[in-house]
């Protein structure tokens, strides 16, 4: 753990506004990129994160520093977009994204020009899969970490994550051909 | 040599650096002759910097959002402390007067029209001859003076 964040978790925890917009600073954007991952869209998104903030602030008292700041909140934002998905399935089906909210990427190695939209090809994937590769491709999360916060053996890590990369290389091809014609 | 069907089913974990490492040496040399894996390793690690390269950040409007929320969060959570330090102390201080009350108020002043009829006593004068069975004078006399002094006490009440 740095020690900027030792010292605005100790912050934090006595109630310093400060410290709290030091932290969302730090670690904002990057949850909120997991979220929208996690999600396959920006809707929503936000509120993960702000629930994620708020379960964070109240037990912040619980958080021993065995692992770094970024990675707690990322298990709480895990649980928080779960949850997200849990209150969607009764309320109503997402809303596409509108093309505007759409990010690309640009320029991908091998000298293709790919313009590639993340969001909407996760969006494509069925949860299960959506949330291990968010875990793996941006959390950065070991097989034996992600076992951990999801729950399940190493080895249903290893097959999901293989399922889920040959599901987004179909949607992959699938919207390189829609791009191309 | 290998199949490929069994390297390709590795290469994800393989990619990852998540195999024991005589797998890991077994299926590099697989990739040092094979072009079909070797584009679906390229495929794969393509994908992937394609995904991480993906960026979004929080708007202003949306991070003033969460702290107000936090704000709000921790407001309602002062004053629901707040109230239930209130009601405990108003709990106690309920408690205490009705504990001086009690130190107040002499005993002799309390009502009386909540002690029972005694019918102990008519017991206590019957239990001397309840082996014999026989009348005794005496008791008579003493269970109707105790009945006498109970309707005595009853009517007082």
């Amino acid at each position: 753990m740095s020690e900027s964040d030792a010292e605005l978790i100790s912050r934090a925890k006595r109630g310093d506004e400060h410290a709290f917009r030091a932290l969302l600073a730090l670690h904002g954007d990057s949850l909120y990129r997991t979220a929208c991952m996690l999600l396959g869209q920006r809707e929503g998104a936000e509120d993960v994160v702000q629930e994620t903030f708020l379960a964070a602030s109240v037990g912040l008292h619980r958080f021993e520093g065995r692992a770094s700041l970024r990675t707690w909140l990322g298990g709480i934002l895990v649980r928080q977009a779960a949850l997200w998905h849990r209150r969607q399935k009764t309320q109503r089906a997402p809303a596409p994204l509108a093309d505007a909210d759409l990010p690309a990427a640009r320029d991908a190695p091998g000298g293709v020009d790919v313009r590639m939209d993340v969001l909407a090809m996760l969006g494509r994937l069925p949860a299960e899969q959506r949330e291990i590769l968010t875990l793996r491709e941006f959390e950065g999360m070991s097989y034996e970490q992600i076992a951990t916060v999801l729950g399940i053996p190493v080895g249903t890590v290893d097959s999901r994550l293989h399922r889920a990369r040959q599901a987004l290389k179909v949607c992959l091809a699938e919207y390189q051909e829609g791009t191309r014609s | 040599m290998k199949n490929c069907n069994d390297i390709l089913t590795r290469l994800s974990a393989y990619h990852d650096g998540e195999l024991p490492a005589d797998q890991q040496q077994e299926i590099t040399a697989h990739l040092a002759v094979c072009s079909a894996c070797q584009q679906t390793l390229a495929d794969l690690q393509q994908t992937s910097a394609q995904l991480r390269q993906w960026s979004v950040t929080l708007s202003p409007l949306q991070q003033e959002r969460i702290v107000q929320a936090y704000q709000q969060r921790r407001w309602q959570r002062t004053l629901r402390t707040a109230l239930g330090l209130s009601a405990a102390a108003a709990v106690i201080a309920i408690i205490a007067s009705l504990g001086w009350l009690n130190v107040l108020i002499p005993s002799s002043s309390k009502d009386v029209t909540t002690v029972a009829p005694s019918t102990w006593e008519m017991v206590a004068v019957a239990r001397d001859d309840a082996t014999t069975q026989a009348s005794n004078p005496d008791q008579d006399v003493a269970l109707w003076m105790v009945a006498s002094l109970n309707e005595g006490g009853n009517s007082r009440e």
